[in-house]
């Protein structure tokens, strides 16, 4: 069990894959600043990787400053300002593009897209599937 | 060498069970003979032929597979055995399997002390018989060994054993075509010494053979070499006519003239002649055969000190019938007869006995004794002479309670 | 330092060469992911390294010795787990834990009591009444204790279920002390090596036809698909990395094997004008069945 969700897809770099989700979870409220983060060799045997990819991976979220190493508890999430309104956009980067491409493919211009994005943005508010 | 004495412990515990087995066949060879020895029996061939079958079929066949045994959970022929990857050498394995052999070579003979102390063996008796009983199980190891070295597993072991058989047959079948039936009978000495030799190549293929395997796994090379070995001991008892070098062969100095003396064959029987007391000590309970006798120049003693396995009644008529005739030439070589005729026993086929001499008339004797003579031939000689090295021991009956007491 | 080098390694069964000239590099600290069809030369390798088999040509070199040398010091820092190998299945768990320990003087009682509860393989069980799944187990838990600086596996995971493949991957992990030790894995499950390792290999007819960082090769690996306009493709005298090149009405698509940005920008505009040309990442999986099937020589990246 791991603070924080992920699913590791075949065929993506794994480093991208957690860096992407560590983030999400920090900017999504999931990991909190203070909250204690997973251990290399947690890491390594949750998500069945190597070690050394587990390490690499600590070391970069320490490096762009989202967790920060402590020497008696280990690795914390770090305090920061919550994320900019750019960054937290910039997470969604990978679905938009998604999402532009197949409205490029059915031939929907860009209006006809964000009419469906705020359609549905409504339907899900008030349904209270999401928060 | 605790990491060598690790991997027999390992064996052992595999093999207990089998281990198991073959003791209790040992004993129950060995106790099957002491019946024999003790009972009159005669008649009942089929125990007989039950007690010859244990010690000439059954044990032999397990003390082959016990070979195999040791070997097949640790195979050294190539691929990946489990050994191979771990942190043994093949010296080691080697060690620890020869180690472990060599244990199950003696067992038979320590199995055997407490029968023979049972019936008065002499440190000097123990000592031949314990020799005579080891060489069995080594010889039947050095059978197995290359078969096992060669196989990958038991089933494996059993096809190239098969193998090996036919190519036996193969190979005497080549001899018999090739020597045919020579005019000129093979001079004993030639006999032995190509024994021995043949003796000689085959341990040397067998080390050599296990060697390979173990340290290098090339089962074909070992195949070729014992294959090879196969023929030259072809070439051997086709063409080898030397004999053994006279100093190997067995002093015979003849000393003095042959005293001819017949003894019943039972524990406790003696007789006199001429000064010469014969007693037989015991009838040496291990089947294949020893009774010991002991000769004197003095009287006996008292029949009280006697086993008291002596027969009640010295007078009942005994069934053996037949005179074994065993005589030794010059050249070490023994040969022996068996005869229902006491008119063929003259003086001049007599030879000379060494002082203690063993000999097992089954490995002995020439080939034509008849079937029903086997069981009784059973009792093999033994003979320790005081004071005398020449003497021709006879085991009868009958005939001699004329002489003396029996 | 390398902890496994082949230099020019060949294999002769009869007249047929299984190994040819085989180059493999494994540096410390990685998990050598070694893939390749059916008889394509992985066990032979394996059993090379592992000196159960010799060379006829070349050179192996395991832990800095020459393979045909392996001795015991090297090998109580080998682990080895093969679907090949049979253990002694006469032996109970405990007393193959039992049989095995005296030989490994860094064998580690305690991390052998923990691998113990967490493979859940009952220790007086016989060998040979296990199933498959904990067969591979107990080879492998006689294998770790003793914290092996390699350990090499050959096809660990053929027959076994989803859940034993984790509790196996969770144990090789668990000895893990980082940049001391490596793996040598080779396997059909490729699905299972991807996320594991960190170097990739490719043997194919005995040779290799490449080996490098696993991010490297996913990373120059891309599916195209592409959906045309008005304007006709120009297909002809593809890149040399384009593999399976085809084209149905207005639908292209290939597998492009040197992946790069730039050429990614000019060939799109360059042959593909007026399309939607789409890259997509591949599973190492599917990258492997491309190769298998594509017969084209130039696989290797760009410039190697």
């Amino acid at each position: 069990m791991l603070p924080f969700s992920i699913q590791l897809e075949l065929g993506l770099p794994i480093t991208e894959q957690i860096l992407f989700a560590v983030k999400k979870a920090v900017v999504g409220g999931q990991l909190r600043p203070g909250d204690k983060f997973p251990s290399v060799r947690a890491l390594s045997q949750e998500l069945k990787i190597n070690p050394n990819t587990a390490h690499k991976v600590v070391a970069a979220l320490v490096a762009e400053g989202v967790l920060v190493t402590t020497p008696a508890v280990g690795s914390i999430v770090a305090a920061r300002g919550d994320g900019g309104r750019v960054e937290k956009a910039e997470l969604l980067g990978a679905e938009v593009e998604r999402l532009v491409v197949e409205a490029k493919k059915l031939g929907l211009d860009q209006d006809a897209v964000l009419e469906a994005v705020a359609a549905h943005w409504e339907k899900l508010t008030e349904k209270r599937i999401l928060r | 060498m605790s990491l060598t004495w690790h991997i027999v412990r390992k064996d052992i515990t595999r093999l207990r069970w089998v281990i198991l087995l073959w003791v209790v066949a040992l004993a129950g060879e060995m106790t099957l003979a002491s019946l024999q020895a003790t009972l009159d029996v005669e008649g009942h061939t089929l125990f007989y032929m039950a007690a010859w079958t244990f010690g000439n079929v059954f044990i032999p066949v397990i003390g082959y597979g016990l070979v195999m045994g040791l070997q097949d959970d640790d195979p050294v022929t190539e691929g990946d055995s489990f050994w191979m990857t771990r942190p043994i050498t093949g010296g080691r394995l080697l060690s620890a399997k020869a180690l472990l052999l060599a244990l199950l070579c003696l067992l038979p003979a320590v199995i055997s002390v407490p029968f023979w102390l049972g019936h008065d063996f002499g440190l000097g008796a123990l000592r031949q018989s314990s020799l005579h009983v080891l060489w069995r199980q080594v010889l039947i190891s050095l059978l197995a060994v290359p078969f096992a070295v060669i196989s990958s597993s038991g089933a494996k072991f059993v096809t190239n054993t098969l193998v090996g058989m036919v190519a036996v047959l193969g190979l005497w079948l080549l001899y018999r075509l090739v020597a045919g039936g020579g005019p000129t009978p093979i001079p004993d000495p030639v006999l032995v010494s190509r024994g021995w030799l043949i003796l000689a190549i085959w341990v040397f293929a067998a080390g050599a053979a296990a060697l390979n395997q173990y340290y290098r796994h090339r089962t074909r090379r070992s195949v070729a070499l014992l294959v090879t070995a196969a023929f030259a001991c072809l070439a051997v008892s086709l063409w080898w006519d030397r004999g053994v070098p006279a100093a190997l062969a067995a002093g015979t100095a003849r000393r003095a003239e042959p005293v001819l003396i017949e003894v019943a064959a039972r524990a406790g029987a003696h007789i006199s002649r001429d000064g010469h007391t014969v007693r037989i000590i015991s009838v040496i309970p291990d089947f294949s055969r020893t009774i010991v006798l002991e000769v004197s120049e003095s009287e006996p003693e008292s029949s009280a000190t006697y086993p008291a396995s002596l027969s009640e009644n010295p007078d009942a008529p005994h069934p053996q019938e037949h005179y074994l005739l065993v005589s030794q030439d010059d050249g070490r070589a023994m040969t022996a007869e068996v005869t229902r005729n006491p008119e063929e026993l003259h003086a001049d086929r007599v030879r000379y006995f060494r002082s203690t001499l063993v000999f097992n008339p089954y490995r002995d004797l020439p080939g034509n004794v008849p079937s029903n003579m086997a069981p009784w031939i059973a009792g093999a000689v033994l003979v320790k002479v005081e004071g005398r090295d020449a003497a021709l021991f006879r085991l009868a009956d009958p005939p001699a309670r004329k002489d003396g007491k029996p | 330092m390398n902890v496994i080098e082949t230099h020019q390694l060949s294999r002769r069964y009869g007249k047929a060469d299984a190994l040819h000239g085989l180059d493999l590099t494994v540096p410390t600290g990685s998990i050598f992911a070694f893939i390749g069809a059916n008889g394509a030369g992985k066990t032979t390798t394996i059993k090379v390294l592992m000196n159960l088999l010799e060379p006829t040509g070349g050179i192996a070199r395991v832990l800095g010795v020459d393979s045909r040398k392996l001795g015991p010091r090297q090998r109580e820092k080998i682990g080895y787990v093969s679907e090949n190998q049979k253990l002694p299945d006469w032996m109970t768990v405990r007393q193959l834990l039992d049989y095995c320990r005296p030989f490994y003087p860094t064998w580690d009682r305690d991390l052998e009591a923990k691998l113990l509860k967490q493979f859940e393989l009952p220790p007086d069980r016989r060998i040979r009444q296990l199933s498959r799944g904990m067969m591979m187990k107990a080879a492998l838990l006689s294998s770790l204790p003793y914290r092996p600086k390699l350990l090499v596996l050959d096809e660990p995971f053929s027959g076994l279920d989803p859940l034993v493949r984790d509790e196996f991957v969770r144990g090789m992990l668990e000895v893990s002390q980082q940049s001391e030790w490596t793996i040598f894995i080779s396997s059909h499950d490729i699905n299972e090596v991807e996320q594991l390792a960190d170097r990739v290999g490719l043997i194919d007819a005995g040779r290799m036809q490449f080996a490098e960082p696993i991010d490297a090769l996913m990373g120059r690996f891309r599916r195209v698909d592409v959906t045309l306009g008005n304007a006709e493709p120009r297909l002809e005298s593809p890149p040399p990395g384009w593999l399976e090149v085809e084209r149905m009405g207005n639908h292209v698509r290939f597998v492009d094997s040197q992946f790069s940005g730039e050429s990614f920008e000019s060939y799109r505009s360059g042959r593909f004008p007026d399309a939607d040309v789409v890259p997509a990442p591949m599973k190492l999986r599917e990258i492997f069945v491309t190769l298998a099937k594509s017969r084209r020589v130039q696989v290797a990246p760009a410039g190697a």
